[in-house]
């Protein structure tokens, strides 16, 4: 998966740019048809056309431009799949939830295997836009840290769907093998996130601080309401955070089984609202 | 040289502080190999240079003792900290001589971009005194920090790309073949990671200042850019200095004072303006 970035936008899913689907990278229609044949379906999820994905002229999961708000009139959200809301409808992910809850806007900049780097990168472009009155202020920023073990390599597309300007922001996966054949960038680049960054967390948890750390100086400096969480208690180990700052939110945060959603791997919609509720506790 | 992150503070150079001679034993060795060298300025023979280093390991004075908008603040590499110079002969200090302000000199030698990012927020947030203008060098933008062997050390010197890690090194701290081979094969040579990187130190340091409202001033050694579509060079001054002019510095490797001076002579005017 990757991004388009560049210095004057914030950073471009181009491949979902201004499309509608009902499918989704992750939630797709070969994993739902295996499902629903091997039965195991959820019954609300048994049409084909039960969650629509809209995304935005900036490939964001969002039915709003962020030209559609005013200052201080909308929810900026950040974050992995679970801030996209893979497998599930918009209306039922914590970004819009809470959304309603406050009666602002939303703006889901969540992007399925996202990485901490990519959120960084996306608020460095976001407020420096901010900043240059080109885009509203928020009035709340909610930042779901991905997993930190997860990292994003910048190289040159090869993508004619990239503009010459842009650079290509590739998402890797210490979880995925190191590519065979000759060092390319992206065989380097996995062979780094496995052998090094993903065995010997030093230079992760210096990584993860910085990450932190300056989105949020950024942040502040547009004087955003700004909550932070992470999903999987992955930051906890990690001694040089603030972990009065990040807060951590149960993966599951009720009791028994797991409510899913329609891919049957990310959490259900009633997951979503308890994570709604818990930010707005915090909020 | 290893940095500690401290999070209420500015990184922490592990140094004694104090005033003595040399920075550490390997310059002093250095030095008793090289003073009969005919390169050896007779000012560098008389044992007058000396580094006074505060309590976290930089040359300058104790950070309590800069008053708010009193002072310049500067960021960058050794040519910055001034190695194996005289403190009056480093750039900055002809800035002093103009305006009387005093230098806070956060300049640490073998640094890159990513220390003065990182340095420029723990400034800002832990409401450190407030500069009147902050000047950053930017060193070369090819350098590159790795984590230490700690959780908050910081080795901040740029894998060598010719030579592997040295074999006591590779022992003790088994990651830096893995850091050294990506940073030769894939850092150096596809700079792609290396140009945003190079932005994102650029926007970052520059914006959480400019937050505060001190105006800032961007500077670097022609040599120590490559090309980077992502930055906007109008506000980058490229300074372009021969760096063989006579006196070479102590260590016989770093620019001399006449160097130092040049460089201040092509950025003064911008500086003195926004002063």
């Amino acid at each position: 998966m990757s991004i388009a970035f560049s210095s004057s936008a914030i950073p471009k899913r181009v491949h979902q740019a201004s499309t509608r689907s009902f499918w989704s990278t992750d939630d797709t229609e070969y994993k739902w048809k295996r499902n629903v044949k091997a039965g195991v379906m959820i019954e609300k999820y048994l049409s084909p056309e039960a969650i629509t994905y809209n995304y935005n002229s900036l490939g964001y999961r969002s039915d709003n431009e962020l030209s559609d708000f005013s200052d201080d009139s909308y929810i900026a959200s950040f974050g992995c799949s679970m801030t996209e809301g893979v497998g599930l409808n918009y209306t039922d992910t914590y970004c819009h939830l809470l959304g309603e809850e406050l009666n602002l806007g939303t703006m889901n900049f969540g992007v399925a295997g996202g990485s901490m780097h990519l959120v960084d990168a996306q608020i460095l472009q976001y407020v420096k836009l901010i900043l240059a009155g080109e885009l509203p202020k928020p009035s709340l920023v909610t930042v779901q840290w991905p997993s930190p073990y997860r990292y994003t390599f910048v190289r040159k597309p090869v993508d004619p769907y990239y503009a010459p300007s842009m650079y290509e922001m590739f998402l890797h996966n210490p979880n995925f093998p190191i590519p065979d054949g000759e060092p390319t960038c992206t065989h380097l680049d996995q062979k780094w996130l496995v052998q090094r960054y993903a065995t010997y967390p030093e230079h992760e948890q210096v990584e993860t601080y910085k990450m932190i750390e300056r989105s949020n100086f950024l942040l502040d400096t547009i004087c955003a309401r700004v909550i932070n969480f992470t999903l999987s208690g992955d930051q906890n180990d990690n001694p040089l955070l603030n972990h009065d700052k990040i807060h951590d939110i149960p993966f599951h945060p009720g009791s028994g089984e797991l409510p899913l959603a329609r891919d049957l791997a990310h959490p259900g919609s009633e997951v979503q609202q308890q994570y709604a509720n818990i930010i707005k506790g915090l909020y | 040289m290893e940095l500690e992150i401290q999070r209420d503070s500015l990184l922490k150079r592990r140094v004694s502080p104090g005033t003595r001679e040399f920075l550490h034993a390997g310059e002093q060795a250095r030095f008793e190999s090289d003073k009969d060298d005919p390169r050896m300025a007779d000012i560098y023979k008389d044992g007058s240079l000396s580094y006074s280093i505060n309590s976290l390991g930089y040359r300058t004075g104790e950070i309590e003792q800069y008053r708010d908008n009193s002072f310049v603040l500067v960021f960058g590499c050794s040519y910055t900290e001034g190695v194996a110079l005289h403190n009056e002969d480093i750039w900055h200090s002809h800035i002093t001589k103009k305006t009387r302000l005093p230098i806070m000199n956060l300049g640490l030698g073998g640094t890159g971009g990513e220390v003065i990012r990182l340095n420029s927020i723990q400034y800002v947030a832990n409401n450190l005194p407030k500069p009147k203008l902050v000047i950053f060098q930017w060193p070369g933008d090819h350098r590159k920090l790795f984590a230490g062997y700690a959780d908050n050390i910081i080795n901040p010197h740029t894998p060598h790309i010719e030579e592997d890690p040295e074999p006591h090194i590779a022992d003790r701290m088994p990651w830096t073949k893995y850091d050294t081979e990506w940073y030769r094969n894939r850092y150096v040579a596809y700079p792609n990671e290396c140009v945003q990187t190079v932005y994102q130190n650029y926007i970052i340091s520059n914006t959480v200042f400019n937050s505060i409202g001190v105006p800032t001033y961007n500077w670097q050694y022609f040599a120590d850019r490559i090309d980077n579509d992502l930055m906007d060079y109008k506000q980058l001054a490229l300074v372009n200095v021969t760096g063989r002019t006579e006196p070479i510095a102590r260590d016989l490797m770093h620019p001399g004072k006449n160097c130092q001076l040049n460089s201040y002579e092509q950025i003064k005017n911008d500086i003195l303006e926004l002063l």
